[in-house]
């Protein structure tokens, strides 16, 4: 079976097109069962079946975008603009969602359950179908959970920087890289046209660009890595109920961005004067 | 003092009529002419040394005449050269508010969409992004380097040993500038971002209510984007105004434009080449998770 996947010609399809699936599933399959397993008395083991089901679908999406990175595709994956609207392309970091976004949100939930309770009334709105136990779930988080976030956050702070230094120092390099070799062809050329010049530096960019390229998709692959790690650790570390909660905001949060009625609305927005 | 000056520069164009009070180092000043004309000839382009040679005698009005023409010729080709240099400003203006323009065209954005499109501009093809893109453009520190690499390997540029310092001083500056936009602007991709309607933790109740903050939040963003760019403008500012001499800068309006036409291109080819992320088809039946 292995041997026929890989000596046909061509098993792919484009990246774009697993998204769009990929993200009709999470809203339409994925979104549905968590918040039927909150909803509903289900058992113990079925919500654990669902989160474990809905983990899996977001672990699948990061080992599918590591897969379809390489020296050539990283640039579409970086800044994608086929499958990602415009609505959603000025939250990306590198090529996806904000790692600190994760923590923030498991924070918020904990934070809002936790104020002094004037609003109790807004919260619980929508949580009077759900039993006690899931309204309750952020209410004094225990000290474990909450060491185990501080530990999470701590590692991701320290390694976003990390991310971003390395994407300008290969930007920078790049740049600089093609600079040397474009003042010493202009040097040698200062009779030839422009031009000319400019022929034999685009053969010095594509070099340059080589190493470059690579370097992003280290990069991407690591913070792909970072983000799939923060959210199996945040699942990991918190229970049952608390897992289905985070995954179910996360869901709803990435599903909202496709929200056709917001789209069609956001096309005409201007920006207030 | 002035005589002797003068006589030097007369010298050195040979048209002064000897007079008898120095024939004899006329003489001596002909005599090394004459056996040193080949030499001089090819190293100085001047091309009246040879009239040494010449019999003082015959030297008159008329070789006046030509001394004279050949000053006012000499005067018109300075004048050209220094009209050339007014025409260098200009064009330097020129380029400058030009920059400025297109780096200030983000703040007269008014759709939202249009700020989307300052953080991936669609104009620009993937790779000439991925290469050199921060926030839509090119980072101010690597233009920074561009003229650093450019003092340091184009010997017809001339940064002074107080230009670089305060070239690296500038680099080190706006790299902080730099950083602090980053940091603004992970805030909103990473917290502000959860106040979109559709988050879990948004209580917009009304649909109106959800449009303003989605307005809010991307007028957040077109606030960092233009911060992003008015950087960019002030660091080709100083170094077009105050780091570099007109010639310089001129050098660098050159190698700027011709690196990122290269790089464009290179992206434009890429883009043709249509090499798209791709993943393995799913085998039918295998379970996968969706």
């Amino acid at each position: 079976m292995p041997f026929s996947l890989f000596s046909r010609k061509k098993p792919s399809r484009r990246f774009n097109d697993f998204y769009n699936d990929w993200s009709k599933t999470l809203t339409d399959n994925c979104l549905p069962l968590l918040r039927q397993s909150l909803s509903s008395a289900a058992s113990a083991s079925v919500l654990s079946t669902n989160v474990d089901i809905v983990l899996r679908h977001l672990v699948l999406y990061y080992e599918t975008l590591d897969l379809a990175a390489d020296s050539n595709t990283i640039p579409y994956l970086l800044f994608p603009s086929s499958w990602r609207n415009s609505l959603e392309t000025p939250f990306l970091f590198l090529g996806d969602i904000h790692p600190y976004l994760l923590t923030n949100l498991l924070r918020s939930f904990i934070d809002r359950e936790n104020q002094d309770s004037d609003e109790d009334e807004d919260v619980s709105l929508d949580l009077l179908n759900q039993p006690l136990k899931i309204a309750t779930a952020w209410k004094d988080p225990s000290d474990e959970l909450v060491k185990r976030i501080d530990q999470i956050e701590c590692t991701m702070r320290l390694m976003v920087p990390v991310l971003l230094d390395r994407m300008r120092k290969t930007q920078r390099r790049f740049v600089s890289r093609v600079t040397e070799n474009w003042v010493s062809s202009y040097q040698s050329g200062k009779k030839k046209k422009l031009a000319a010049t400019a022929a034999s530096a685009s053969a010095s960019v594509d070099e340059a660009a080589k190493d470059e390229m690579e370097e992003l998709v280290s990069i991407f692959v690591d913070a792909n890595r970072l983000r799939k790690s923060v959210i199996m650790d945040i699942v990991g570390a918190t229970s049952e109920h608390q897992a289905a909660l985070f995954l179910e905001g996360l869901c709803q949060f990435l599903a909202g961005f496709k929200d056709q009625v917001l789209l069609q609305d956001f096309e005409l927005l201007s920006l207030p004067n | 003092m002035t005589r002797t000056m003068e006589v030097a520069r007369f010298e050195e164009n040979g048209f002064e009529e000897p007079n008898n009070g120095e024939e004899v180092s006329w003489d001596v000043l002909e005599r090394e002419a004459a056996s040193n004309v080949s030499s001089k000839r090819s190293q100085s382009g001047r091309p009246h040394q040879q009239d040494f040679s010449r019999k003082g005698d015959e030297l008159s009005g008329d070789l006046y005449e030509l001394w004279r023409q050949e000053q006012n010729s000499i005067a018109a080709r300075l004048d050209k050269e220094l009209k050339s240099r007014w025409e260098l400003d200009e064009l330097i203006e020129e380029q400058l508010s030009r920059y400025e323009s297109h780096y200030y065209m983000a703040m007269v954005s008014t759709s939202l969409k249009d700020v989307s499109n300052l953080v991936i501009p669609m104009w620009l093809p993937p790779h000439e992004l991925a290469a050199v893109a921060w926030l839509g453009d090119w980072r101010p520190t690597s233009i920074l380097d561009l003229v650093r690499i450019l003092a340091a390997h184009n010997p017809s540029f001339s940064l002074s040993e107080s230009s670089e310092r305060v070239l690296s001083q500038f680099l080190r500056e706006i790299r902080i500038e730099e950083a602090v936009i980053d940091e603004e602007y992970a805030e909103i991709q990473a917290t502000c971002v959860l106040h979109l309607p559709f988050s879990p933790l948004c209580n917009t109740r009304s649909h109106e209510e959800a449009l303003h903050s989605v307005q809010e939040l991307f007028e957040n963003i077109h606030k960092v984007i233009s911060k992003a760019q008015r950087l960019r403008y002030k660091v080709l500012e100083l170094v077009m105004k105050k780091l570099l001499n007109q010639t310089d800068t001129a050098e660098f309006v050159v190698a700027f434009a011709g690196i990122q036409d290269a790089i464009h291109q290179f992206g434009e080819q890429k883009k043709l080449k249509k090499l798209y992320p791709a993943v393995l088809s799913p085998l039918k039946g295998s379970g996968s998770s969706s």
